[in-house]
């Protein structure tokens, strides 16, 4: 049987869609496969979510665990050895110190809440100059996505999340993947929208407009990721979605969905700064206060 | 005044929408207007938009405003929390307008 090579791009993040999205998709079809992360040189949590959910669907119809090839270069290797990469690429866990935020296996069917308050509070921690509400963001944003997950996706496999703080533009990624139906399927089943065809609308709708994800047996759709796509936008970041064949992504300044090769599931960043600018309508709230 | 304390009508879990939907029944079948229920948090922080609509805002829904002001009393909530669920209940108050 021929093994074969599966180069990563250079960079793991969202600008290298394409070529992300075609490394997942080997995974889950090539039966001897090594990967090969040597020419990277740096990762972000998109595009590890990504490739550790890709991993997890590939043991989940019975192909082997693929071979590893870590970074060349040792900051970035450090990086993917530190948050357990390495570990659940090459035996579909990881049991990274949970000391260093690192990549994590949830189950789909299940949620852990001492999880997400745990990442909380290990960003307050870890991250100088965060304070309460930073933790309080944190902990809100990991908790709906990951509420998604279980209630939307009906994933067959669990799903991949990581958390990283930035210092340099002093951000949070939280990103999480699943294997699960996708948003269109998921809209649809709102008989609302259920004749649009065109699944770029379906996840601009998800992602944007209040109540139009269907839950079965639900009487009105859910508020979380649009919510955390207002969140998102009003502290200087923004929401990314690829989710089955489409890719789409929703800053201040701009909107775009397009079509990727089919993926099996979604992965979802947020971005965000804790910390508003001065004047931010974060803060600020217009809305009447009811309580 | 009759009380419910959220550690008591969602012992599990105070964070996904099944736990909130715990807490939405239990105030519907207590409350009524003679005598308003008072919802305690007990301090506790829920940092969850699932269960804080599931559980409190989602009532904006169904009933007018008023009877919730008559009815139901939030206490023991954090201003995190407080901040969240006012956003959440101009949302599904502007939904049951626009149904």
């Amino acid at each position: 049987m021929t093994r074969h090579r599966l180069a990563l791009p250079d960079r793991l993040e969202s600008s290298r869609v394409r070529k992300l999205v075609d490394c997942a998709r080997a995974l889950v079809t090539l039966d001897d496969v090594e990967v090969d992360a040597s020419s990277v040189l740096f990762a972000e949590p998109f595009g590890l979510v990504m490739l550790g959910a890709a991993v997890l669907r590939r043991l989940d119809v019975g192909l082997p665990i693929p071979g590893y090839v870590g970074p060349q270069r040792d900051e970035p290797r450090k990086f993917l050895e530190e948050i357990g990469f390495d570990q659940l690429m090459t035996t579909g866990v990881s049991t990274a110190d949970s000391g260093t935020l690192p990549i994590r296996r949830l189950s789909a069917n299940s949620l852990n809440p001492a999880y997400m308050h745990e990442v909380a509070q290990l960003v307050e921690r870890l991250v100088p100059g965060t304070s309460e509400s930073v933790t309080y963001l944190v902990e809100m944003a990991l908790k709906e996505l990951v509420q998604n997950v279980v209630e939307h996706s009906g994933s067959a496999t669990d799903a991949v999340v990581l958390t990283r703080w930035y210092r340099q533009h002093e951000n949070v990624r939280i990103a999480i993947a699943d294997s699960g139906i996708g948003l269109a399927r998921s809209v649809r089943r709102n008989p609302k929208y259920a004749a649009i065809e065109d699944d770029r609308i379906l996840v601009r709708y998800a992602a944007t407009v209040e109540g139009t994800t269907g839950r079965v047996g639900a009487r009105f759709g859910g508020l979380g990721l649009k919510h955390l796509h207002q969140l998102c936008i009003l502290r200087g970041g923004g929401l990314h979605v690829i989710s089955r064949t489409v890719d789409a992504s929703y800053t201040a300044r701009d909107s775009r969905e397009a079509f990727v090769p089919r993926l099996d599931g979604t992965v979802v960043e947020i971005d965000f700064r804790p910390r508003p600018d001065q004047g931010s309508r974060a803060e600020q709230t217009n809305e009447e206060e009811f309580f | 005044m009759h009380r419910l304390r959220i550690r008591e009508v969602c012992p599990e879990s105070r964070v996904f929408r099944p736990d909130g939907a715990r807490l939405r029944i239990a105030i519907e079948r207590a409350w009524n207007d003679e005598a308003p229920i008072e919802v305690d948090f007990e301090a506790e922080v829920i940092a969850s938009i699932s269960f804080l609509d599931e559980g409190v805002a989602s009532l904006f829904f169904d009933y007018d405003a008023e009877v919730i002001r008559r009815r139901l009393q939030i206490v023991g909530m954090t201003d995190d929390d407080k901040r969240e669920l006012n956003r959440l209940v101009v949302i599904r108050r502007a939904q049951r307008t626009a149904a």
